[in-house]
């Protein structure tokens, strides 16, 4: 907080997160209390567009990144999807001498070393689409596999 | 067929039998560690000395705190191991070995804890009746709890075995206007009160019938708990970023993830 101007700008999103839908009001509550919790001077949040893959607030966003002490996202899920699109994100953060915080995770980008992290996380969840039932169980009342017997009784073969 | 090494083999049976497993403390180092942390910040949170021998201070926590100061001590002590870097894998190795026999070697960690304290008549830390299934949680998680003093009886937790289980479930229905104490009485005769010695850890599905009651011991209950998944098993409303995180990933995953077929190819 070197200069008047600086402090936290959040970001948050039009499009659904992960294939869920938050209300805008619920996105700004979380991030908003993120910072609260963390004693960081919070700036209102820019909303990204709904129009898939746009990615312009973000843009404007960096842009401002000289006049900010960081960026507080309310989900590293919305992160581009694109990996080398992100990195280089990470890169401008990093080489602007702020930090990126996502507020739902409550995870924070601060240096080189929590690239991986962030990395590790969002790899294994775009992965986990192609994993058997898209990574994911709906709780209707049926057991995952076809025969009703459940998982937990299955006899070792 | 399987190829399950014998130790795999016998643990997973005992697992399906039982819904748990009960064993030593794979590192028996870091367990100790997290256990004098949590006394030593206690004795500073409470501000009284912290006596040589570590766990008759826990068991007599009551001395010291009041039921109204318990959840602050908690939440304290919750914060304190999150902020040490060492504490998840001290965590982790403490049951390294059962969760890989039962889980497998891939694995995504619960990024937080749960962290109890049950002081003798406190009536205020009932655990009702549940299945975590039944709410976040998916089935392919496992629990890995650790008690940091010994545990018995209502100074545990219990469990309702899986043969139960599987019937009670089937019956849940018919509760559906009395409500979780109608059904714990109707289940109470069958349910398994888990003693476990300190140095010792328990790894139960939470797909099981579960919970504690008031500790009617005489002395306090301090455990914690995580929740472990084999990292591309499917998620429930506890997802990967928010709750879990990836903490053993292996090198093949990271070739296949990142791995591009050759383009550029026309009709």
């Amino acid at each position: 907080m070197s200069e008047q101007t600086a402090g936290y700008r959040g970001y948050i999103a039009s499009r659904p997160v992960r294939g869920t839908s938050f209300p805008q009001r619920v996105q700004n509550l979380v991030v908003r209390n993120y910072a609260e919790r963390r004693g960081l001077p919070f700036k209102l949040s820019l909303t990204e567009y709904a129009m898939p893959r746009s990615y312009m607030m973000l843009a404007t966003l960096l842009d401002e990144l000289p006049k900010l002490d960081g960026l507080i996202f309310f989900s590293m899920f919305m992160l581009p999807e694109n990996r080398e699109r992100r990195v280089a994100m990470y890169e401008r953060v990093l080489a602007a001498g702020a930090t990126l915080h996502a507020a739902l995770e409550e995870k924070v980008l601060a240096s080189d070393r929590d690239i991986a992290s962030f990395e590790d996380t969002i790899a294994v969840a775009f992965t986990l689409r192609a994993a058997p039932f898209g990574g994911r169980i709906e709780k209707d009342g049926r057991p995952l596999q076809a025969s009703a017997v459940s998982f937990i009784n299955l006899t070792l073969k | 067929m399987s190829f399950l090494s014998d130790e795999d083999r016998t643990r997973s049976e005992a697992f399906l039998r039982d819904g748990y497993l009960i064993v030593p403390a794979q590192d028996r180092q870091a367990l100790d560690r997290i256990r004098d942390f949590v006394a030593q910040r206690t004795a500073a949170f409470l501000g009284c000395p912290l006596p040589p021998a570590v766990q008759p201070f826990l068991d007599a926590i009551a001395e010291h705190v009041t039921v109204e100061r318990l959840n602050a001590l908690r939440l304290h002590l919750i914060d304190a191991l999150l902020g040490e870097p060492w504490f998840r894998q001290a965590y982790y190795a403490c049951g390294r070995g059962v969760i890989e026999s039962i889980v497998g070697n891939e694995l995504a960690m619960q990024r937080g804890i749960g962290f109890s304290i049950q002081l003798p008549q406190d009536e205020s830390s009932v655990l009702p009746l549940h299945s975590d299934v039944w709410s976040e949680d998916s089935p392919f998680e496992v629990v890995l709890w650790i008690p940091l003093v010994d545990v018995a009886r209502t100074k545990s937790m219990f469990l309702l075995p899986p043969g139960p289980d599987a019937r009670w479930r089937t019956r849940m229905h018919e509760f559906a206007a009395s409500g979780v104490d109608a059904l714990f009485a109707a289940v109470e005769d069958d349910l398994e009160w888990l003693g476990i010695p300190y140095g010792n850890v328990l790894l139960f599905t939470h797909t099981l019938m579960h919970g504690n009651r008031v500790n009617r011991e005489p002395t306090a209950r301090w455990s914690m708990n995580v929740r472990f998944k084999g990292l591309f098993t499917p998620y429930s409303d506890k997802q990967l970023g928010d709750f879990f995180e990836p903490i053993t990933l292996r090198a093949a995953t990271r070739i296949g993830m990142t791995y591009q077929l050759p383009g550029g190819f026309d009709e």
